[in-house]
């Protein structure tokens, strides 16, 4: 029988209210508060082997503990899903849920959560987690534990979610792969000729959605301390951080600090989808060290950081590049640099 | 052996290929070579004989691996029909003779249903690109995605000299596999064909126009280094596209020199047997279109003035065959993307209508945004599936083309062990020829 383990908040769990926000995180074996409908609801198909209560507040000031905490409950409970919910319309209880859902990631089990359409925490939740809509209040307990116990059900036993459980679920944008009845090639001549005929067609992939930036105000350069940044991948000769070629995970910085020009002595390229070959003949193709010195010499540059920083853009997420992004900027604040050269390969 | 009994169509077409068929039920290794009522057997010492003495392999191991066999085929380069042509016709030209008229026309032998698959290890760079993981499995999971999985394969595991670098590795077993592919279909000219089927592009005026829309194909592939391209008739594809009849893909005209990410490689094999050229034939046959050509040009081009260039001419060069319509495929991804979409921009601005294959890189969660180029008139967009999904695959119990599983996505074990890898290692998982159907969808 599937085990499940039941992560709810301090309100539900019985505890109290705001008041007790604070609440620490404790576990309790079998049901409690709205984990008794669920195992009515559930019958055969699982048990719930133990239910975490957290407060509110604490579920935020120490994320990473209490995601090492729910990690070591399951192992212990020897949990094969989560749930965590319904938290309705309530923010903070909706955070926490996408926390335990992420524990439950880390630890490599499913889970499914409960939340209202516009709970904040649902941007947080792993993107293969399955939330359930839940109403605004626990005014809507009885069909939103119902119709997450469906999901539930079909997650626990390895099946796909059919139409009806998806109807449920809040849409998170998330590809996947099915199978088609036809090939690739006899959908792409069919749609060809609907659409040359005038008929109607659905694209089976739309525009992605990528999120704007508004650009910061212009800069004075001549007054301003300047930072070269690429995403070209760019190193030193032997690439000593293990850059990676693609997909990176991380950017790294290296000394400029007396330099006029990059040297192909010194570096080299190790980005994975280009032809690194006239990078590597002149590395300032790349990163212009070379003309920035120059303007730096003539006045034209008020000041060059005596860094250059570089990660590899080549097939890395978007989501991972926002986080060096922010890490970036927060290293620029601390430096004083006033605007960035950014160049890609 | 009286060829008049096979059966026969007849049409008004054009550069008209009778392509005959010999479906392969079955392939095995055996004393002689020969095909023998469905059965193609293979004397592998004498093919061994043969690469290594013409190819320049150092060594050979040859095999074979049948749907439903608990198999993987790791470090693949590359999957080619066998075919030949009779009487002294081109097959594979710019490789194994040169470019004639006989390319494309007359007559072309076919082992369906059988694919050599070329396999070897090449480790290193060359100018920091390098050779990807393709693997093939024969059942389970894995079996699902790959159309080489359906496919009987002949498998030919070369074993380079140590002084061969990455460029001369592959370039050998290029050559070794050709060779093999018309090697094992000569087996076949004394028969009769399982099959005759005809194909041509419809003669210029010979029909009232316009009774039915008119579509051409714009077949891009990859040329990025000189371990990722591709070759017409043996030279490598510029980004000046070229209008070929599609029954010189037929007889091999294109060849895959790609060997990048498995999933979106573009085989020599699906140039033979492309997925939308036979599409796009058997609508011509029901009288659904009229199939105008294939426009060859080049993916992965330096520079957008340079893109923008080669998508203009392809769209112009639609223009003049006539056509109503195009379907573009691509190969790879990344900027290869932004070379399919500003070529569907500029057909639609010429009043060509567009369809477009991709794959997708959502992320193992299928979050991630979709292709950095996505031009408006993208309205009609076929999606292959997300090649970034994680699968499964179960141990197995025999194991081809290395002990070792070589690339990008280095696999640190035993290729012979169950494993988890994304879609991408496994060979034409998701091709954007359309061959499988796989399919990507909202969730």
């Amino acid at each position: 029988m599937t085990r499940v383990m039941h992560y709810i908040n301090q309100f539900f769990g019985g505890i109290g209210g705001e008041d007790k926000a604070e609440y620490p995180l404790t576990v309790t074996a079998g049901t409690l508060g709205p984990g008794r409908l669920l195992a009515g609801k559930l019958g055969d198909a699982g048990t719930i082997v133990a239910t975490i209560v957290c407060g509110d507040n604490t579920a935020q000031y120490s994320p990473e503990h209490i995601k090492q905490e729910i990690v070591a409950l399951l192992e212990q409970y020897e949990a094969d899903i989560l749930v965590a919910g319904p938290a309705f319309s309530s923010g903070r209880y909706g955070l926490a849920c996408a926390e335990a859902a992420e524990a439950a990631q880390i630890y490599g089990i499913q889970s499914v959560v409960g939340m209202h359409p516009e709970n904040p925490g649902i941007d947080l939740c792993p993107a293969d987690v399955m939330i359930v809509k839940a109403g605004e209040s626990a005014v809507d307990m009885a069909a939103s534990m119902e119709h997450l116990c469906r999901v539930l059900v079909r997650q626990a036993a390895g099946e796909p979610l059919g139409s009806e459980e998806l109807a449920y679920c809040i849409k998170r944008d998330i590809r996947c792969n099915t199978a088609s009845r036809k090939k690739g090639a006899t959908r792409a001549v069919d749609m060809l000729l609907t659409k040359i005929g005038g008929g109607k067609f659905e694209s089976e992939q739309l525009p992605p959605h990528f999120s704007r930036i508004e650009p910061a105000p212009p800069i004075e350069v001549p007054l301003s301390k300047i930072a070269l940044v690429s995403t070209g991948g760019l190193v030193p000769k032997g690439n000593p951080d293990r850059l990676e070629a693609s997909s990176a995970t991380k950017w790294v910085s290296y000394s400029i600090a007396g330099r006029a020009s990059l040297t192909p002595e010194d570096f080299e390229c190790i980005h994975g989808g280009i032809d690194v070959t006239h990078i590597n003949a002149y590395p300032n193709r790349l990163i212009p060290l070379d003309i920035c010195s120059e303007f730096r010499a003539k006045g034209l540059i008020g000041a060059l950081d005596d860094e250059y920083y570089v990660t590899v853009g080549n097939l890395t997420p978007v989501a991972r590049a926002e986080q060096f992004a922010i890490e970036l900027t927060a290293r620029f604040r601390e430096k004083e640099v006033h605007g960035v050269l950014l160049t890609s390969s | 052996m009286n060829l008049a009994t096979a059966p026969r169509v007849r049409s008004n077409l054009v550069h008209q290929l009778e392509l005959y068929n010999y479906t392969v039920r079955d392939l095995r290794l055996g004393e002689e070579t020969n095909w023998a009522e469905g059965v193609l057997t293979v004397n592998a010492e004498a093919l061994k004989k043969h690469l290594i003495a013409e190819a320049g392999v150092r060594r050979m191991g040859i095999a074979v691996a049948r749907p439903g066999e608990s198999a993987r085929i790791v470090n693949i380069l590359d999957a080619i029909e066998p075919r030949v042509k009779p009487d002294n016709g081109q097959i594979f030209p710019g490789f194994l003779g040169a470019m004639d008229g006989t390319v494309g026309r007359g007559v072309t032998h076919a082992l369906n249903g059988c694919a050599v698959l070329i396999c070897g290890s090449v480790p290193g760079e060359v100018a920091s690109q390098v050779v990807s993981e393709a693997m093939v499995d024969m059942t389970g999971p894995g079996a699902r995605y790959s159309p080489f999985s359906r496919t009987r394969n002949l498998i030919l595991w070369c074993d380079f000299y140590d002084d061969h670098d990455p460029v001369k590795r592959v370039s050998v077993a290029r050559y070794a596999g050709l060779l093999a592919a018309r090697w094992l279909a000569a087996a076949t000219l004394d028969h009769a064909p399982d099959e005759i089927r005809i194909y041509g592009v419809p003669e210029n005026n010979s029909s009232p126009k316009k009774q039915v829309p008119q579509v051409v194909y714009i077949c891009p592939g990859m040329l990025l280094s000189d371990l990722h391209q591709t070759f017409l008739s043996g030279s490598a594809l510029t980004s000046t596209p070229t209008v070929v009849h599609p029954t010189q893909l037929m007889d091999g005209l294109l060849v895959s020199g790609n060997y990048d990410i498995g999933a979106t490689r573009n085989p020599t094999y699906l140039y033979q047997r492309s997925p939308i050229v036979e599409e796009l034939f058997s609508y011509q046959e029901k009288g659904l279109l009229s199939f105008m050509g294939v426009i060859v040009t080049k993916c992965l081009i330096e520079g957008f003035f340079g893109k923008q260039r080669s998508a203009y001419l392809a769209a112009q060069t639609a223009r003049l065959l006539d056509a109503d319509g195009v379907v573009i495929s691509i190969e790879e991804c990344g900027h290869a993307y932004a070379d399919q979409m500003l070529t569907c921009q500029a057909c639609e601005e010429m009043g060509v209508k567009t369809v477009l294959i991709m794959a997708e890189s959502a992320g193992a969660t299928g979050a991630k945004p979709g292709p950095i180029a996505f031009a408006e008139a993208a309205d009609a967009v076929i999606s292959v599936g997300n090649m970034d999904e994680v699968v499964s695959l179960p141990a197995v119990e025999a194991i081809y083309g290395g002990p070792w599983s070589c690339g990008r996505w280095m696999m640190e074990r035993m290729a012979l062990e169950a494993m988890e890898t994304p879609l991408a290692n496994i060979f034409a998982a998701t091709s954007q020829m359309g061959a499988g159907r796989l399919k990507g969808e909202t969730r």
